[in-house]
């Protein structure tokens, strides 16, 4: 409460309804108070962010952690961008989400490049691992075996329902293309959630 | 295996992970110095301006980029504007004390100086006469003729509540022009009651006059002093002398100025803006010619500004007392503006033909009703600096007017007692 008062005064603007929080003084300016403020802020949103990488990289670890620290990095750097509207978890999500499709976007143009050898490492893997016990698991393999543009638009239209042309956009996309893409990365999990499935 | 199946297994996926607590405490570690400079940098001007739209577009509901196109476009145009102010303040702005009025065939007008722009306030009159403008700008009086009196006027600048002053009494106007108080509260005219020119001060507001001057002294010219507590005129005696008095305002400590002998004083033109000086023409007996004097109200030297071998008349002192404007007079109808330093050091010609009208506020320009040879154009009512230059036509002459003796313009002021 200290930090707020403190931030009130430096900014002195009233207070208003939206959560408890001031018109003019967003959770952000809160956040931004001091270090103990930041701190706690990130503490409490960083589990969400980093669980909404993972989810949309196929519980990929590395780059999930990778992504949160250029989610965070990003968020400092445009927090005047943040408008109160939303809570400040919905807005790092959409900053991740973008940095997610950014990373895919450059891992597509990779895979062209490198099919063959990526098919191979894939299968060497799956013969290398340890059994997957959980459906989750293989749910989660399957997807990290397609290709990274197919992994974006997925990400997009099952995991946060956008429809094809809000994917289209965030993909830089024709709606044709991306409708295209949805079906092959589809077809793709298919075939790789059944081979996983025969390999357990 | 349906789309919907696919995208139901793939939402099992969007479970909750935690992250590794040595990874969140070394990402902490590295976004602290981050945030804490971002945190200093809050109060920035920049950062304040791009985050405007975000509680502007909160409050309006409009989208953010709409609200942020707007008040580019404000901001733009904010600085066209601001940069349009600037340049025309900076430009050299003549005439900065306001509108001057003329009069002529029977209208009084207002005129923008600047502008040139002119706005009829008054129409239909036989004559306008003898027109003064307030100091503060606010009132305009004049005089009219009727059947067997003369009337005095008063109107606002913008035309409006026109009301007669002195209805009290049968005042026939003279010559001179009146000279208004320097709070803008009353007016000094010279009138004839009874055969006799007598000052009469009318407090403009009530529209009562009384006279000034004592009984049985022949007042002519009147001339109130910067500070408005005491009056200069011209001393008729009976053997047809003509000498400067002064007296108070309140009608006391009536006194001849000085002793000018047998100059023959046309009446105090100028009173400088120290209160030390006051400036008059006075013509020589023998001569006829007349000359541009000024005596010091404290010590009463009489000074002579101009030669005896030029017949000078018409002084008018600049507010800032470093100059002198006065006129060359080869006829009644025929004279050249002149200005001189305030001593009348270094006389030098400004425009021929053309009348004394008195300065500009600021000291910068001189008013002239101006009828230059025909191959000049027709003239007309002109400002004009001291050297010359920036010669300007404000109201200019009808063809017919320009030949005409008297000239057509019947009255002008702006503001400044004028000869």
């Amino acid at each position: 409460m200290a930090a707020s008062r403190h931030v009130l005064e430096r900014i002195g603007t009233h207070t208003n309804t939206r959560s408890g929080v001031s018109a003019g003084v967003t959770e952000l300016d809160l956040a931004f108070a001091d270090d103990a403020s930041f701190e706690a802020w990130y503490r409490r949103t960083v589990p969400r962010v980093f669980s909404f990488l993972m989810s949309r990289s196929g519980a990929d670890r590395d780059l999930s952690e990778e992504l949160t620290q250029q989610t965070y990095t990003a968020a400092i750097e445009q927090r005047s961008r943040f408008d109160g509207r939303s809570d400040s978890v919905t807005w790092l999500c959409g900053i991740a989400r973008h940095k997610l499709v950014d990373h895919l976007r450059k891992g597509a143009r990779v895979d062209r490049r490198r099919i063959r050898m990526e098919v191979r490492q894939i299968e060497l893997a799956v013969f290398k691992a340890p059994l997957e016990i959980d459906d989750r698991e293989l749910i989660a393999k399957a997807f990290r075996a397609l290709p990274s543009d197919q992994r974006s638009v997925l990400a997009l239209v099952a995991f946060d329902g956008l429809s094809i042309g809000e994917a289209a956009q965030v993909l830089g996309k024709k709606a044709g293309a991306t409708q295209s893409l949805l079906h092959r990365a589809r077809e793709g999990f298919r075939r790789a959630h059944a081979q996983e499935m025969r390999d357990e | 295996m349906s789309d919907e199946r696919i995208d139901a297994l793939l939402r099992q996926l969007d479970v909750s992970y935690d992250p590794e607590p040595t990874f969140v405490d070394a990402l902490h570690a590295h976004l602290a110095p981050l945030a804490r400079r971002a945190g200093s940098r809050r109060g920035g001007f920049v950062r304040w301006l791009a985050s405007l739209p975000i509680p502007l577009a909160r409050a309006t509901g409009l989208p953010q980029r709409l609200v942020f196109v707007i008040l580019t476009t404000m901001l733009l145009l904010t600085m066209l504007g601001t940069l349009l102010l600037v340049g025309a303040l900076i430009r050299e702005r003549p005439l900065g004390n306001g509108a001057l009025f003329v009069s002529r065939a029977g209208s009084l007008s207002s005129v923008d100086p600047t502008s040139g722009s002119l706005t009829v306030l008054v129409e239909g009159e036989g004559r306008i006469f003898q027109v003064t403008r307030s100091p503060d700008g606010r009132f305009v009086t004049f005089w009219t003729t009727e059947t067997d009196t003369d009337r005095l006027w008063v109107i606002r600048a913008d035309g409006t509540v026109r009301r007669s002053l002195v209805q009290d009494l049968p005042p026939v106007r003279n010559a001179c022009i009146d000279v208004w108080s320097p709070d803008s509260q009353s007016l000094a005219s010279e009138v004839t009651v009874g055969g006799v020119p007598r000052i009469l001060v009318t407090n403009v507001n009530s529209g009562v006059g009384a006279f000034l001057s004592p009984d049985g002294v022949s007042a002519h010219c009147p001339l109130l002093s910067p500070t408005g507590d005491r009056l200069a005129f011209a001393h008729e005696w009976p053997d047809g002398r003509q000498t400067l008095a002064l007296i108070r305002s309140d009608g006391s400590e009536f006194e001849d100025l000085a002793d000018l002998g047998d100059l023959r004083v046309s009446g105090p033109a100028s009173w400088s803006a120290d209160g030390a000086w006051v400036y008059f023409d006075a013509k020589t007996p023998r001569t006829f010619l007349g000359s541009i004097y000024r005596v010091n109200v404290g010590t009463r030297v009489v000074e002579q500004l101009t030669a005896d071998s030029v017949n000078a008349a018409a002084p008018a002192l600049s507010p800032d007392m470093a100059s002198m404007s006065y006129l060359i007079v080869h006829s009644s109808t025929l004279y050249d503006l002149y200005v001189a330093g305030g001593d009348g050091s270094d006389p030098r010609l400004v425009l021929r033909r053309a009348g004394n009208g008195g300065w500009s506020s600021d000291s910068q320009f001189l008013l002239s009703d101006w009828r230059p040879p025909a191959a000049l154009g027709t003239g007309g009512l002109v400002t004009v600096r001291p050297d010359g230059s920036d010669l300007r036509v404000l109201v200019p002459n009808e063809p017919s007017c320009a030949s005409q003796e008297p000239f057509c313009l019947d009255g002008m002021s702006w503001g400044q007692p004028r000869p």
